[in-house]
This record gives structure tokens, sequence and C-alpha cells, in this order.
């Protein structure tokens, strides 16, 4: 049962297609109401400064102070991307496709990292196809998938086969011959791994004709991406996996075709698809149905403590959670799922709100009323529909024998720790 | 309205002693690639059909006897899931076969350096701590119809299903778990940031924890932290028809909050024991956990970067020794402990690698090696898979079922029937117990 629709609503767009909410971010768009925060976010109304993660605001070329960073500096810089109020939809993007296009810096060197990064926030909303044609010969990800140095004559699989398993049309489209032979044309590639720059070597290169889901011809990696891109698996794979990003739950079959069509025939339009997704009522609809990931209730209770992200202890708290940018346990990426709700996450997220409350202790203040420290408190942290459960946790930690500094201290410790805000 | 104060929270961090650091000892666990594999899919067949179809009635299961082992109600499993597929072939080595040479002519052994086990395999030359043990090797453990994913071949090996067609909602340890359950707070326990697929039970309560030795400052008896876990505790009963995540939650909230309890009895580290490794961490927080007595029965320990597909040579040599220098020493903990005679040790990985090499490397394979230690029957069990006749995608045929190794273990280390916990009515490797 809702307490104040337009707030939850409002809470509710900017949990799916944003890091937020930020304290404040609520009250401040509640004149422009769901759907115009929405056009927005998606860049179809003029700027008019009142939606401060406006489309218009997206980072879409790296700074060249961030180019030269390593990359634990260069997570701090990302993760204070994500957590600025100008962050938006692009941003919330280009974590999903770091997710999906993954590399890992204890593999593909710093360098190459963040260059590849900067490919992520060039084609986050961009077309599909020309994206996996920038990541198939990404230094990094030919570093992480052991297609650097690649022979032809005796290539590796294991690129052709991710390309195709995880980035690009599923398990059970193509056959153990197709990875084979989309190997050979992946080979013939160095990298740098001090500045992840990539070079093509014409005498480890496969130079013969292959034959690929049911293609024949001498082909380089981004005639292999085409081939790929033209199968019917591509586009609802892929639309499949965003609309759980951002609704939360699978598409109907029926919904997935409608949108694989859009998608497909809008020339696979990142950009397309996200708006057929995000324009459907289910996507308001879908309130609270999958975890934050890590990241997202990192930066968000991040948002509510007012701390910066200037500490390379809060790698190590990513770590901790499961969920540190660069690290992804596999080339799958970061599973969904409930296991962003254990029993584990939660005694992690405990301890890492600890270390910064402690860090803060002698500034943490909220600016609650004292009379309605509780309500307060639950809009501070973006929770407009909060259980009965929430509401007598709250209330009974209201009337704890503590100073009003810390009753304050502990309502929030006690939200931030909640299921509902680990719910996106 | 103005509240009382009789404490501030300045006190209960000095008490506590937090500095700038993590006070969760959050290890580096950012460098393991292949830590876990997907979720499983939903699925609409119920647990209880598993068995089902193999409802010929079988003999009572024997448990093993030909080894001193502690009684059934004691037995407890560490599972090590070497994540990437652990390639077979070089860690226990066909040292006699000319087809191990010429399959590897860059990155093979060299075989003169190899430790016999008979005259024609033997340990690689980085387990030689192992190697005196006495473990029990079981060759050519695999899948009839394998699949070279990492992600498809792992959820095989975690729910127990070979065929890749059952789509199970629990997984192979879960299910023994569920048989194992008698209410403790936790039955299965993985040694990891988040649970396995492997552990998904019915009933038994199993958990993930990083590092659950360091949780129990949360316990702190103070003011402050005793008005957080009321207020946890209050929060963990959140239910909402609307939002079932909400108890998805709370039910994992609850069960934290219980099993941070059990802590306080963890028994002091055995440190100078252990290599400095990571392994070497998980085991022996393992050892203490089933040192404690707190119920646990099984506990899954993901570890590892087998996904050879270059340098292979260095690195798979490099993660052997690893696994060498940690698990010896763990079987050295178990055995100071008094635990020794009541832990079975079991190692899987979701495939093997390729017998023939690539330019540097090796790609995903077939049938592996299986390694059990403890109260087992030591040497090899199974037959070496032939690296001369290949599949069609030139890959080694198995000669052990996963669901044979998997059945052993149910019916002769826990006398739990096989036919209850995996399809089928797969037959037992009788030799090993």
């Amino acid at each position: 049962m809702s307490m104040d629709e337009t707030a939850a609503q409002l809470a509710h767009v900017l949990r799916r297609l944003t890091f937020g909410p930020h304290p404040g971010d609520v009250e401040r768009l509640r004149s422009a109401g769901a759907d115009g925060v929405i056009d927005a976010l998606l860049g179809r109304t003029e700027d008019d400064g009142k939606v401060r993660a406006h489309a218009d605001h997206a980072l879409l070329e790296l700074p060249d102070s961030a180019l030269r960073l390593e990359w634990d500096d260069f997570t701090l810089w990302w993760l204070e991307q994500m957590g600025a109020p100008s962050s938006g939809l692009h941003e919330k993007l280009v974590w999903f496709w770091h997710g999906h296009f993954t590399s890992t810096a204890s593999k593909s060197g710093d360098a190459a990292m963040v260059a590849q990064h900067a490919k992520l926030r060039r084609h986050a909303l961009g077309n599909f196809r020309d994206f996996a044609k920038a990541m198939v010969t990404d230094g990094a990800m030919m570093m992480y998938l052991d297609a650097a140095g690649s022979q032809g004559d005796a290539p590796n699989e294991n690129l052709a086969r991710e390309l195709m398993e995880l980035f690009t049309l599923g398990r059970g489209t193509y056959s153990e011959q197709d990875v084979r032979e989309a190997a050979k044309a992946l080979a013939g590639w160095w990298v740098d791994w001090e500045t992840g720059e990539t070079e093509y070597d014409e005498y480890i290169a496969y130079q013969g004709v292959i034959r690929f889901l049911g293609q024949r011809g001498r082909f380089t990696p981004e005639d292999i991406v085409d081939i790929i891109c033209d199968q019917p698996s591509c586009a609802p794979f892929i639309a499949a996996k965003l609309y759980r990003y951002l609704v939360g739950v699978e598409p109907s079959p029926e919904r997935l075709s409608e949108l694989a069509e859009t998608f497909a025939g809008s020339g696979l339009e990142i950009g397309v698809l996200v708006q057929a997704i995000v324009d459907d009522p289910a996507f308001l609809a879908e309130r609270n149905t999958r975890p934050r990931y890590a990241i997202e209730w990192f930066v968000a209770a991040h948002g509510v403590l007012g701390t910066s992200f200037d500490n390379k202890d809060l790698l190590w708290m990513l770590d901790g959670l499961g969920q540190r940018p660069g690290y992804p346990p596999n080339p799958a990426g970061w599973p969904e799922g409930d296991r962003w709700l254990s029993a584990s996450a939660s005694l992690v997220k405990a301890n890492v709100l600890f270390n910064a409350f402690f860090k803060d202790e002698d500034d943490a203040t909220f600016p609650f009323d004292e009379e309605d420290a509780v309500t307060d408190a639950l809009a501070y942290c973006g929770l407009y529909e909060p259980s009965d459960t929430m509401l007598k946790a709250l209330d009974e930690a209201y009337w704890s024998p503590f100073d009003a500094d810390d009753v304050n201290l502990l309502l929030v410790q006690l939200a931030l720790t909640s299921t509902e805000f680990s719910l996106a | 309205m103005t509240r009382p104060s009789i404490n501030d929270r300045r006190h209960f961090l000095k008490t506590l002693g937090l500095g700038g650091a993590t006070a969760l000892g959050m290890a580096a666990c950012s460098t393991k690639p292949f830590d876990e594999a997907e979720p499983l899919a939903p699925t609409s067949t119920p647990t209880g059909s598993v068995g089902e179809e193999a409802a010929a009635p079988r003999a009572t299961p024997q448990p093993m006897t030909a080894v001193d082992a502690a009684p059934l109600e004691e037995r407890t499993l560490v599972v090590i899931e070497l994540n990437g597929g652990n390639d077979g072939i070089d860690t226990i080595v066909p040292y006699n076969d000319p087809a191990y040479k010429d399959l590897r002519p860059n990155i093979g052994l060299d075989t003169s350096e190899v430790i016999p086990i008979d005259g024609e395999v033997g340990w690689n030359p980085n387990m030689a701590n192992l190697a005196q043990r006495d473990l029990a090797v079981v060759q050519g453990v695999g899948m009839p119809q394998p699949d070279l994913s990492h992600f498809e071949s792992m959820v095989r090996w975690q729910t127990g299903d070979m065929t890749g067609e059952q789509f199970m909602a629990t997984g192979f340890f879960g299910r023994l778990c569920d048989q194992l359950d008698v209410g403790d707070p936790v039955t299965g326990l993985s040694i990891d940031v988040a649970p396995s697929p492997a552990l998904n039970s019915e009933k038994a309560v199993t958990l993930s924890i990083p590092d659950p030795s360091d949780g129990g400052w949360l316990m702190s008896d103070d003011d402050w932290m005793r008005q957080v876990r009321s207020g946890w505790s209050t929060l963990s009963g959140a239910r909402d028809a609307a939002r079932p995540l909400l108890e998805v939650g709370g039910t994992n909230m609850a069960e934290a909050l219980e099993f941070l309890d059990t802590l306080e009895q963890l028994p002091e580290r055995a440190d100078d024991l252990y290599p400095g490794s990571y392994l070497g961490e998980l085991l022996s927080t393992s050892a203490r956990m089933l040192a404690t007595n707190t119920g646990v029965r099984i506990i899954h320990v993901p570890w590892g970067s087998f996904d050879t597909h270059d340098e292979h040579r260095g690195s798979h040599d490099y993660q052997l020794q690893l696994l060498d220098e940690a698990l010896a020493a763990f079987l050295t903990d178990l055995d100071d402990r008094g635990l020794a005679d009541s832990t079975l040790v079991a190692t899987i990985s979701e495939f093997g690698r390729r017998p023939g090499e690539n330019a540097g490397g090796t790609d995903h394979g077939t049938a592996s090696m299986a390694l059990l230690a403890g109260p087992v029957n030591g040497g090899l069990h199974g037959l070496y898979p032939s690296l001369t006749d290949l599949d069609d995608v030139d890959n080694l045929k198995m000669t052990v079922g996963m669901d044979q190794y998997y059945a052993t273990i149910a019916e002769r280390w826990f006398g739990i029937p096989a036919t209850d916990v995996l399809p089928g009515s797969p037959e037992l490797l009788t030799s090993l117990f």
C-alpha cells in the first residue's frame, strides 16, 4: 500500500534508470512527474535544468585526465560519475555493458581497461553492431579472452565461443564447428600489455576460407560480427537481457518478440530498444522486482551518507560485496537474481556502512525533523512505500535511548541495511 | 519529545577499535575468475520427482568400511570447486603414452619429472605433497554428452544433472544437505561472497559467508549494537505479498543473524600450517568451521583460475602448486583437530581441457580427474581416458560418469541412497570406499 504514489513512482524510475535516487531528488522532481523524468532521461525534452540527470549531461567521451589513470584510480573516478547528480540513463547503461562485454583488470592491464571503458561510453546507447565490432578487436577483450597472440593454424577458441555464447547469440544457436571456424577468423592480433594497443599480424593470421554459420569466405573479425548480428537469435538475446536489467523480470514471449522486431528493425539501435522497453506500462508497474546490484546499492547508499569516492578502501568493500568494477567473476559478468539479497550480502553491507559511518563520525548528521524523523529518514533514503515491518523497526529505533543525532544515524543505518533499500 | 541519552555510537565504535580499514577482513577475492556459474533456470519439476523414475528397490546403502571412518552422523564433506575447467591430463599425467607428446609438443610437461603412481601415469611434479597423501584419483570423470560451455557444464555439476535436461531447482550438495538436515542453523556453507547453486536446497539452511571468522564484531555486546541487531531482527520479518523479494531478503537476514551466534564458538586459526594463499585462507576457515560442531555438514569452496587457454604450462602448474600446498596443510589441520576420520574432501571442476594444444594453451575439453582425500581407498580408480580414441571434436571420452562419482559420495560416505539425490540409478564406484 503506497503512502505517496507519485513519490514512489519517481523513486522507482530513478532506481531503474539512474544510480539514485539521492536525497532530495524525488521532492525536486515531483512537478515533472514520472513521465516527465523518463522523457528527460531519454533526451526527448529540452533540458530545462529541472532534471539534473537529463540525457544532455551524458559523458559520452572520457576526459583526457581520466584516460591516463590507473585502473583503481579510474574506478574511483567512475564511481564519482555514477554518484554525480547529473548521472542518468547513459551512465546506467555503461555499467550494464561493462557486465556484458566483460574484461578484467587482473588480466588485461590498466591502460587497455580504460581504453575499453571509453568504448563502452561511446557505444552504450549507440548501434549494437558497431559496438560488437569495437569490442571484438578491443585490446582488453582480446587479452581477457586470449585472442591476443592467437594463431590461425592453432587458434585459441576462447573469444570466439564467448562472443557467441555470452555476448551476442546465446548457447544452442551455433555449433562447435562454428566456434572453431570463428576462432580462425579472430586470430592474428597482438596486444601491447602496457598500452592496450592492438596490431594485426598477417603472419599469424588465418589466410584460408572458413565456413561460419552457413557462409563461406575469408572473414575479418568485423565480418564475423556482421554474420552474427544478422542471425535471428541476436536481437532477442540482447533485448531479453536489457529488459531484465530495466524491468526486473523476464519479458513474456510475445513481448520479447515485439521488442526483438523493433530492435532488429532499427538496425540494432540500442536507444530504440531502450525506449521501447521503458515506454511500455510494464516498466512503471514492475516495482521492486529485482534486487539492486551491489554497485547500485553502494552508490545509492553513499549518496545517502554524502560521502565522496576518494578512498581506495572503497574498492575492497566493493570486492567484499562481490561487484568491484573491472573484476567480473567470469566472462558472463555478474549473475542476475536473488543472490544479491544473500545472508552474506546483508552482513557485508552492514560492515560497509559501519566503516562509512566511522569515517565520518564527527560530521554525520542528517536534516531530520525530530518529530518526523522516521518519515524524513525514509524519504532521505528514497523509500516511499515502506512495509509495516520497516515502520515498526524504525519506530523502535526512534524510541531508543540515544541522543537525537545518534537516533538519526540508527534510522539511516537500519533503512540502508533493510531488504527494501536493497531492491531496485 | 526528548529521548534520554545513555550512550552514543562513538563509544561503541571506539570499543570495537574499528579503524579506517575494513573490519570484515575482505580478502582479495577479485582475481579469481570463474568462481560462479549462472543462476539456475526456474523449474516446474519438483525435486521430489528426481528419484521416482528409478523406483526399483535397492539394497540399503552400505557405508564405507574399508578405511576407519567416523560414524555416519559425524561425517562431513568439503567440496573444492576448481573453477575454469581443470586439465586432468596435466594433473595426473600419462607420462608413458607417446600420444601425450604428440598432442602437446610445446606445452607438455617434461615427463621425467612426473611423480609416478604406476608405470603409466603419475602426479604433476607440482603436487609432491599430495602425492604422498594416498589420495584417491578418480580418472576420466565426465558426461556422456558433454557441453563445452563453462556455464552449462558448471550448472550440470552443481545441480548433479549430467544430461543438462532436468533443469533442477536444487543443487546436488543442497539435496545432500536436505537429507542431512537435523534443524541446525546451517547445514551447508559456501565460503564465498554469494550463495552457490550447488547448495540450493529445499529445507536445509545453506549460507555463504566470505570469511565467517571475522563477522563476530557484529555480535558485540554494546547498547548501540544491541539496538541495531534488534532492528535487524524486526526488519528480517518484512513480508509484502506485492513484493516477494522482501521475504527472500528477510529470510536470509534472519539466517545470517542466527549464524552469527555460532561464530563465537570458532576455535583458533592454525595459521602457521598454511601457505599464505587465498585457498589456504579458505581451507583454514573451513577447518575451523568443522571444528565448531555447529551443524555444518557440507562446505563448498569455490576457487581457482584453471581456464588455461593461453600460457597453460606456467599457469596450470601454479594453480596445482597452490592446491597442493593448501590442501596438504588442510589435511594436517584436520588431523591435528581430530577431524581426519570424519572429513572427506572432494574436488569438482566443470570440465577438463582439450588433449591437443592450441599454440600456447588448451581449449575447453570434457572428462577430467577428480580427487578425494580422507578416509578413502587411495590410488587410481576408473580408467584413464584414451588419448587416441577421441570424440568428434577431438576431446576425451569419459570413462566414469559424473553421476557415478556423486552417487558414490552420497551412498558410501553419507549413507544416503543415490536415487534420493540424483536422477536415474548410477552405478557406484565400489573400489573407493
